[in-house]
């Protein structure tokens, strides 16, 4: 699916820019996290209260995305 | 975003049908308790609440609420409502039976706009007013907080704050952390560090002593490296079971139990014979003397004849008793010397039956050490035997030496090849679990990285909401205080204003000054009718200052505990504060319906009234007219007296208004009977004050001058020579005939009716409100000087 990280900044609410100034760090570190969430905070996603449902399927995702998985195999 | 018409049907108390057209104005709605006017209120919380409404939210009302949002008697319809707004956009619902529903909107993007209306910043009631100012600071800040637009705020960092513990959850965070510890431990006590170069050498260093070709490949060395070691291991199994065995045959100290032995056995076999000799000989003297012992102090001894002291004798005998007690102990210790062998030994073949010990025994390298064993085992050494023969001892102390020996220097070779063994294995079984350990820590790092960030925007989000928060309250409190003024005005009660606690940022106090002494609460000093008033200010600051100014305010029964005056106020703050918004109100009180009626212009405002609801088939129900006359006159063929009764109410209240109104100065009369004045004192006055000339203007025809309004006096007093006879009589339940109420009817609101211009159809008080010196309607004709 392709995520929509270009949103203008002026097209932002105070409470989209504010996250997305706390997401910088991820541009780096974790790419794909910062896509993931990003994406979600483009939807408005963070500013409607949340059911669990849709917290715990992003909460998946973004564990998805930690390194750690793919390098070792428990078995 | 004004409301043109609501239509409903079937939904709370409407039937069938129930419209309320609004003509995009204001509207003051009076219908008697249970009439059914919060069903419009209702409906639009509906609407703007996505479906529910907040008193319902109860278990009775069901997961739809469909038990409460229906008409109880809509049977299988569905329940619909239709709100037409200006622009002609229009939002439909309907209900079906279940309370399930369908939102349609026209155009549809009308449903973006509906969405943005929060219903908290647009309809008010009662009980929220009073359960607001009686909460607590929490309660109010919760309250508050989407009133100031900050909600979305408050939900991110909820969002935030329970994304982040699904997060640790769904990563199994808590599992990995608890195994990462557990294996660094494990592994700082064989590898001092992490780096690349220690493991390297680590591994070197053990594979030195276990592979003779290295591979090249790392992970092959770990392999190969396990692979020996297991190998060795599983050689070294039996070696460490022997080594275990040997250890424990050392152990039993078998040497110096059988020097123990010699020692104790060689001194109680001296001792013992040389008691046995002595023995016999006192007894043999202590024979002949007893025959001849007397009283003397000198006695003969009677073992060398010789004349002793008595007391010498006695300290003689009981030497000698003294080392016969020595020798006993001497012969237990020796006892125990003997069994404490003989256990050993026995112990010590035992273990020698052991498979592996036997097969190492048939080794010829051990053969001195088997052969040892065996000679030992011949002796059949058994602790019940009184003693070992000097023969036997020279059986069983050469070979116990051999065994010590050879023992001890077996020990001795095994033990560091088996403990270096062990650690290298272990320090193996790390160096294969250092992938998992950085996979662990690595993992462990991304989910706090994550966190971290959450943490992040938590933080400066709450800042954030905290720093708005205190901007807006500051800004608001001003807006309070000010309309509290308007409501209160010359009261003591100064510097209302919302405030942030210092304790805590998610609570909000009401604070204010209470004849000059701070107050943290209004609970504390004001009444339940201030505290209503001061929710009311705080409701109507904040739908003021929204910023959605089209959006329509609705109050729903919002007076219920002002008094008279206050009430008054109200309508002026409406009138000054809110001429641009569209307003629905909702009330019960008759009075203040008529004293609206009289106040608000009627070019901007309608006035509608319900009547008395009857039963759910037939729901909602208007009063064809707004007067109150045509009522009185619909009771005229029934009610007679009734009628006549409530012409002269309505003359009661109306005049009382229009007294105030056009500032007629009345005596004071003492105590409560200032409020209880009737019609007849009112007009009275009215028609006196008229009398008196340059009071009421009208325009004259083509001109823009002013003449006298005199042509009303005559019917005023007409209207006050039939109120007193007719309309006493009808109150006090005399007897009055259907002319007559007919008459007064017709001549009241004839009276009242001069107060209203012909042409812009408001009263002559409508304009100039704060003037000094006269009132007069909104076109101007109709004038009342009052300088």
């Amino acid at each position: 699916m392709p995520v929509d990280t270009n949103h203008s900044e002026q097209e932002d609410s105070l409470i989209k820019k504010l996250i997305k100034e706390s997401l910088d760090d991820f541009k780096v570190t974790n790419e794909k996290a910062y896509e993931i969430l990003i994406s979600h905070v483009n939807e408005g996603f963070f500013e409607s209260r949340q059911t669990p449902k849709p917290l715990r399927d992003l909460a998946n995702q973004l564990v998805g995305t930690i390194s750690g998985d793919d390098d070792f195999d428990e078995n | 975003m004004k409301i043109k018409n609501v239509e409903l049907s079937w939904f709370r108390g409407s039937a069938q049908h129930a419209i309320l057209e609004t003509h995009s104005k204001s509207v003051v709605i009076y219908g008697p308790n249970a009439s059914g006017k919060s069903t419009f209120p209702d409906a639009f919380e509906y609407l703007f609440k996505n479906g529910k409404i907040h008193h319902l939210s109860h278990e009775y009302s069901g997961r739809k609420q469909e038990k409460g949002v229906r008409n109880t008697h809509a049977g299988e319809n569905n329940s619909e409502l239709v709100f037409t707004f200006e622009g002609d956009k229009k939002a439909s619902i309907l209900i079906n039976e279940d309370g399930t529903n369908v939102f349609t909107f026209e155009p549809e993007t009308f449903k973006d706009m509906i969405n943005s209306c929060k219903a908290n910043q647009i309809i008010l009631r009662q009980d929220e007013i009073s359960n607001f100012v009686n909460s607590n600071k929490g309660e109010k800040y919760s309250a508050l907080l989407p009133l100031l637009g900050l909600s979305e705020l408050e939900t991110a960092i909820e969002n935030f704050s329970n994304l982040k513990e699904l997060l640790l959850e769904e990563s199994q965070f808590q599992e990995i952390e608890h195994r990462y510890t557990g294996l660094m431990e494990e592994a700082s006590k064989i590898i001092p560090s992490f780096d690349e170069g220690q493991i390297q050498k680590s591994i070197n260093d053990i594979g030195k002593r276990y592979l003779a070709i290295f591979p090249k490949d790392h992970s092959e060395v770990i392999e190969k490296l396990s692979l020996a070691i297991e190998e060795k291991i599983k050689k070294v199994n039996s070696e460490v079971k022997r080594y275990t065995i040997l250890k424990q045959i050392d152990d039993e100290n078998l040497t110096k139990k059988l020097n123990d032995l010699i020692k104790n056995q060689e001194q109680s076999s001296h001792d013992i014979d040389s008691l046995l000799g002595r023995k016999l000989d006192v007894l043999e003297r202590s024979s002949e003397f007893s025959k001849c012992l007397g009283e003397e102090d000198r006695i003969l001894c009677p073992s060398c004849g010789q004349e002793i002291e008595r007391a010498k004798y006695i300290r003689y005998v009981e030497s000698e008793l003294k080392h016969l007690n020595k020798v006993k102990e001497i012969y237990q210790k020796a006892k125990n010397s003997r069994r404490s062998f003989s256990d050993s030994i026995k112990q010590v073949i035992q273990k020698t039956d052991d498979e592996d010990i036997s097969k190492w025994l048939e080794l010829v390298t051990q053969k001195e050490l088997n052969a040892s064993f065996k000679k030992i085992s011949e002796q059949k050494i058994d602790e019940t035997q009184e003693s070992f023969t000097q023969e036997k001892l020279n059986i069983i102390k050469p070979n116990i030496v051999i065994i010590n020996d050879i023992i001890k220097k077996e020990i001795e070779k095994t033990l560091p090849a088996v403990e270096a063994l062990l650690i290298d294995k272990e320090a193996v079984n790390i160096i294969k679990k250092i992938p998992e350990i950085e996979a662990l820590g690595k993992k462990m790092k991304g989910i706090k990285s994550i966190i971290d960030v959450f943490d992040q925007a938590e933080t400066s989000i709450h800042e954030e909401l905290k720093n708005k928060t205190q901007f807006i309250i500051n800004q608001i409190s001003k807006d309070i205080m000010g309309m509290w003024s308007k409501l209160h005005p010359g009261e003591p009660i100064e510097d209302i204003h919302l405030n942030i606690p210092d304790s805590t940022d998610e609570a909000i106090d009401i604070c204010l000054k209470f004849h000059g002494v701070d107050q943290s609460s209004p609970r504390l000093t004001l009444s339940e009718g201030y505290r209503n008033s001061l929710g009311l200010c705080i409701f109507l600051t904040l739908a003021k200052i929204s910023g959605k100014l089209d959006q329509p305010i609705l109050l729903d029964d919002i007076i219920t505990s002002q008094d008279r005056e206050h009430r008054s106020f109200v309508a002026d703050l409406l009138l000054t504060d809110f001429s641009c918004r569209q307003i629905l109100l909702f009330t019960h009180e008759r009075e203040w319906f008529s004293e609206l009626t009289y106040r608000l212009p009627h070019s901007n405002w309608i006035f509608l009234k319900l009547k008395p609801w009857e039963k759910p088939e037939i729901g909602l129900q208007w009063i064809g007219s707004f007067s109150d006359f045509d009522e009185a006159l619909s009771l005229l063929s029934t009610d007679v007296t009734s009628a006549g009764n409530k012409a002269r109410g309505i003359m009661d209240t109306n005049l009382s208004i229009i007294a105030d109104k056009l500032k007629i100065t009345l005596t004071y009369i003492r105590g409560d009977k200032n409020d209880h004045r009737g019609a007849v004192e009112f007009l009275e006055h009215i028609t006196s004050e008229v009398e008196k000339g340059k009071r009421f203007r009208k325009k004259t025809e083509n001109s823009d001058s002013y003449e006298e309004y005199s042509e009303p006096i005559n019917d005023w007093k007409t209207t006050i020579s039939l109120l007193i006879p007719w309309a006493n009589r009808a109150s006090h339940g005399g007897y009055v005939t259907n002319a007559e109420v007919e008459k007064l009817i017709e001549m009241c609101r004839k009276s009242l009716d001069y107060f209203k211009c012909s042409d812009c159809g408001e009263f002559a008080w409508i304009s100039n409100q704060e003037s000094r010196k006269r009132l007069q309607c909104c076109c101007g004709k109709l004038q009342w000087r009052y300088d």
